[in-house]
């Protein structure tokens, strides 16, 4: 397996554990909060509503802009 | 002969108001981890060589959010004041008064979360997919592109800074774990994403062998339609982030 490929299955598995984190949120009475609800909470103060939408703003500038 | 361990017995402890002005806001400033993030990842971007834009933009919001806390003069001003299991103040935390609530900015939608009626949403929806197809059209790398960029963004975090946040009882409800877990996953990308980077042979030089994000998106970025799709996945997400 060449380098590259074990860097893009390293990415994989790790998206692939956000999906399953996401898709395990879904059943009733699991412990683990949806990204959208832990977004809410991170996003109930001033810096943490900014800072997300600024990370959101940096990701455009980053991958479509420059 | 001194008794070395009654040495500090009977000192009493400093107190904790005797911090001068200085160290209180700084204590404050370095207490907010969105701050503290912000300042190492512009510092990070101007080691990595990254254009000024990119560390820019970090610095200049690290900056904004201290000078907010320092301007409050209040480290636990931007907490929730109204949290579910809100109960008696207690020391460092103020609960709002009338005169807070007349000065603070009204609670509710921001500029943006005014345009959410859902009567709104189709010409939104047809408006995001023609400012993407358009935007898309635009070469990378280049002041059109920027300012294509730079609209949306200064519009969602500026609507981010004046709408007063507005916890809900369910994400409020969260456990600390559960953010953790979250947090997990996105820490482990970083540090990913930070070791293909590191394996490159030089930070401003690209490696197919150890390619980051950027080097793996590069060829979809690199067509029109890859481009228009990328604003469209990028404008869907901040519409989704904003209406949090």
């Amino acid at each position: 397996m060449t380098s590259r490929a074990v860097t893009i299955v390293g990415y994989l598995l790790i998206v692939g554990c956000g999906v399953a984190l996401e898709l395990s949120s879904r059943r009733r009475g699991s412990p683990v909060p949806s990204l959208g609800v832990v977004l809410r909470r991170v996003m109930g103060t001033r810096s943490g509503r900014v800072g997300v939408m600024t990370a959101w703003a940096w990701l455009g500038v980053h991958f479509l802009a420059r | 002969m001194a008794r070395h361990g009654a040495r500090w017995a009977g000192k009493p402890r400093r107190p904790v108001g005797s911090v001068g002005p200085a160290g209180r806001t700084v204590g404050a400033i370095v207490r907010d981890p969105v701050i503290v993030i912000f300042l190492l990842a512009g510092i990070a971007e101007i080691l990595a060589g990254d254009p000024l834009v990119d560390w820019l933009v970090l610095l200049t919001v690290a900056a904004a959010l201290a000078w907010d806390r320092v301007r409050r003069r209040r480290p636990a001003d931007d907490e929730p004041v109204h949290t579910p299991d809100a109960r008696a103040p207690t020391a460092g935390v103020r609960l709002a008064t009338t005169k807070d609530a007349a000065a603070a900015p009204r609670p509710g939608p921001g500029w943006v979360d005014r345009w959410g009626p859902a009567r709104l949403a189709p010409a939104l929806a047809i408006g995001g997919l023609l400012y993407a197809a358009a935007a898309g059209g635009l070469a990378r790398f280049s002041w059109p592109a920027m300012v294509a960029v730079a609209g949306p963004g200064l519009v969602g975090v500026l609507s981010a800074w004046r709408t007063l946040p507005t916890p809900s009882l369910e994400a409020a409800a969260v456990h600390a774990s559960g953010v953790a877990v979250w947090a997990a996953v996105f820490v482990a990308l970083a540090l990913w994403e930070l070791g293909a980077l590191l394996l490159q042979p030089a930070l401003t030089i690209d490696s197919p062998a150890h390619p980051t994000i950027s080097v793996l998106l590069d060829p979809v970025l690199g067509s029109h339609l890859g481009r228009s799709v990328g604003f469209l996945v990028w404008l869907a997400l901040g519409w989704f982030l904003v209406r949090q």
